[in-house]
Parts: structure tokens; sequence; C-alpha cells
């Protein structure tokens, strides 16, 4: 897979993200599967080889989003630096189903910090900025619990073929 | 300076630099990019919407045929009720022209609407405002009131870029409409909830409202026009300062399933 490729990948992930899932879920139930798959990236090659990519797919969703132009970049790239941390800790390569707890574990915190993090650069743009964006959503519900396991799953089978298809390999040379 | 390593300032640089377009981008140059760029997708974005919702339709129809001999019946019995409910309905209608006209209410074929397909919804999932794929190509301003075809107000536009503009629904927080409740003529102002709900707020406290009663735009500003329905009334409460009555309001329509929409481009 090429860098055009891949490029072509991740604008299907951010259009499917932005079109698609609203007909299917409802829009509290969307999963965050842009954010799983740059996690993915970023576990697979490290967040230096990333970087780019992380800009370039949050420059993408702020297409439609409601942040500043820029924002989802900055949010993407703290929480994949703190995703990759929790995979240096964590990691336990021996085990295949550790592996994938691990996995479960770095997305599930990455989920946790996106949302924090989205909500406190929300909070600085509207009283520092005077931007009227308003965003909050309560972690210990339902509709939370459902969108984080649906982006859980859909991250560990990305990483999968992310693995399968060599990315990190392909990316660099 | 050990700790600056090359993989630590290099991501320090991004950040920074990600900090400094976000400040660009808060004084409004950020627009042309993000209307070029949306511009460019909404035919993509378009596509997969229209796909996903034939996929929607094909899988809804599967899961459906077994109650299709049941629903058949029961369609029938409604055609029959709708017969006659049509011809009350057509005496009716000329009840409502004369009563349209003394209330000061422009009838609906009246306004310029123009029909926009729902191409992208907030990427965070909070529901609170979708895209359009009509900007201002097709004469789409900030403030125009957004529809549904039966006269229903689902928001207003707040963001407009060449093919493409953006909807704030009523759920969201920082949406403010002047509203009416036909029956006892109660003003007030209906607002969102954050992102959960609608309300009536600042209805005067010497107004009788009822759980029930039926809420309109009041057209006290120029941007919506008067008559516009927002839906019921629901619980009827006190605001924190007991200085005015509240409200909950239940819409009519799921705002996270509309596909198509109506911009009242004039009344």
């Amino acid at each position: 897979m090429n860098k055009l490729l891949f490029f072509l990948l991740s604008a299907l992930v951010v259009y499917f993200q932005l079109s698609v899932f609203g007909v299917f879920f409802n829009a509290k139930l969307i999963p965050n599967v842009v954010l799983s798959f740059v996690i993915c990236l970023v576990l697979l090659q490290g967040i230096e080889k990333s970087l780019i990519w992380i800009m370039l797919i949050g420059f993408l969703i702020d297409i439609g989003s409601a942040w500043l132009w820029g924002t989802s970049a900055l949010i993407l790239a703290v929480t994949s630096a703190i995703a990759e941390k929790i995979n240096r800790y964590t990691e336990i390569r021996s085990l295949k189903s550790g592996q994938i707890f691990v996995l479960a574990f770095s997305l599930l915190a990455s989920s946790f910090a996106f949302d924090f993090l989205g909500l406190a650069i929300s909070k600085i743009e509207s009283y520092w900025l005077g931007q009227n964006i308003f965003y909050s959503f309560s972690f210990f519900s339902f509709e939370y619990g459902a969108k984080s396991a649906a982006a859980i799953m859909a991250g560990i089978f990305i990483y999968y073929l992310f693995r399968k298809w060599n990315v990190a390999y392909k990316l660099s040379s | 300076m050990k700790y600056i390593t090359k993989k630590r300032g290099k991501f320090l640089a991004v950040i920074i630099l990600l900090v400094i377009l976000i400040f660009i981008s808060s004084r409004g140059a950020d627009n042309p990019v993000k209307g070029i760029l949306l511009g460019a997708s909404a035919p993509f974005l378009k596509t997969f919407r229209i796909f996903a919702g034939g996929f929607q339709g094909f899988f809804h129809f599967l899961g459906s045929i077994g109650d299709l001999k049941n629903e058949n019946q029961k369609l029938m019995e409604e055609n029959r009720e709708l017969l006659a409910e049509n011809a009350r309905l057509k005496d009716v209608g000329k009840e409502n022209e004369t009563l349209r006209k003394e209330l000061g209410l422009i009838p609906k074929s009246r306004y310029e609407l123009e029909a926009s397909f729902v191409i992208a919804q907030d990427p965070q999932g909070l529901g609170n405002y979708f895209i359009i794929d009509k900007g201002e190509n097709k004469g789409i301003k900030e403030g125009m009131p957004v529809i549904v075809s039966s006269g229903i107000l689902v928001g207003k536009i707040t963001e407009v870029y060449r093919s493409s503009a953006k909807v704030l629904l009523l759920t969201d927080q920082s949406s403010s409409i002047n509203a009416e409740v036909t029956d006892s003529g109660a003003r007030g102002i209906i607002k969102g909830i954050y992102g959960l709900g609608v309300m009536m707020d600042m209805i005067s406290q010497a107004e009788v409202i009822k759980e029930g009663d039926e809420v309109i735009t009041s057209g006290l500003s120029n941007e919506t026009p008067r008559g516009l329905y927002v839906g019921k009334v629901g619980q009827v409460g006190q605001s924190g300062d007991k200085l005015f009555q509240q409200a909950d309001i239940i819409l009519p329509v799921d705002l996270s399933a509309l596909r198509v929409v109506f911009t009242i481009k004039k009344f």
C-alpha cells in the first residue's frame, strides 16, 4: 500500500464517519472510527512517523466539525501520544489474547482522552476565543459505553487489517 | 536540554503549529479553506449518504416482509378513515385560510424553499448540527430557517459555504428562537438543552400553559416567519429564579434521522 492509497483510505474513513454512520446509528451512538484508525496507525508505526497522517486526517475531519480548524488534529495528536505511552507501558507481546486486551485498553483510554480533550478545548475556545461551541456528554451512560465498545471493536479489526497489509512498513518505504 | 529529543521536538513543533493554526482560525481565516474542502468533499459525502440510505432502506424492507400482510390490512383501514377525514378537512381548509389571514400567518405555499440533502452530521456524534448540500450558490444565507416538508422547524443556517451550509439544530444550547403557544398566545424563547432536547423559556407567570399545547414560531425576529410548527408542550415548571415559567417541548421529528430538509429563503 503506497502513500496515495493510504491517503484515499483515510479520506474514505473520514467520509464514512461524517456521512454514512449517521444513517445507521443514532447521533449519540456513532463510534469514533477515525480515532481508532489513527490510534492503530500510531501503535504500529509510532507517533513520529504518524504525525503527518494525524494532521491530514484531523484537517479532513474538521471539514464537518464545529471546532476551529486544526482542533481535531491537535486532539488526535495529543490522544495518540497518550495511547503510545499506555501501549509502551502495558505491552504484552507473548500472549495473543493479552495483546488484544492491551489494544482494547489503549483504544478505550484513547476514546476517553479524545472526548475529555474535546471537552476541555471546546471550553477554552468558547471562553477565550469567543466561539459558541458546546461539547458535552455523560461518560457514564449507555450511549457512551456502546459507542466506545463499537469503536474498540472497529479498532481491533483495523489493527489486524493494518498488520496484514503491513501498513507500517509500506508507509515508511 | 536532553529532555527534548528529536522525536519530542517534532511533536512539540506540531502541537505549537496547530495551536497557532487554531488561533488564526478563530479570526475567521479558516472559512475559505473549510469552504473549498467542503465543496470538494460534498459530492462524495452526498453519494455515500444516498447509498447508505438505500442500503438501510433495503435492510429495513427485508426485516419488515413478515409484517407486510398485517400492515396492508391496517393501511386499508386507515385509507377508509382518511377518505372520511379528507372530506372533513376540505371544509376545515377554507376555515384555516380565513384564520391565517386574520392571524397574519403566511400560507406555507408562499415560502420560497430550497430543498437540500443532509450530507454530513456532527463527527463528534453530538447531533447538534448537520451539513446540507446547498450553499451560497443557491442563495442560502446565514440565519435562514430550516424546516422539514410539513412546515416543522428544525434549525437555522449558521455557516454558509459556496455549495454547502451548516444547520444548527434546535437542540443546540446556543440556539434560541421566539415562539408562541397557540392556545393561550403565551410567548417565550425556544432553547436547546445541552443537545438533549428543547425547552420554552421566559414564559410570563401570568400565562396559562398546559401539557399538550402546540407551539409555533412567533415571527418576532425578522429571520423566522410566524407559524412554523415547533412541537408540543411537555412538562411545565418554573425558572430557577421563579420569575418565568419554563416548559419542555416535545419535538415531532427525530432530528438525527433527517435526510431531506428545506431552507426558507423568502417569506
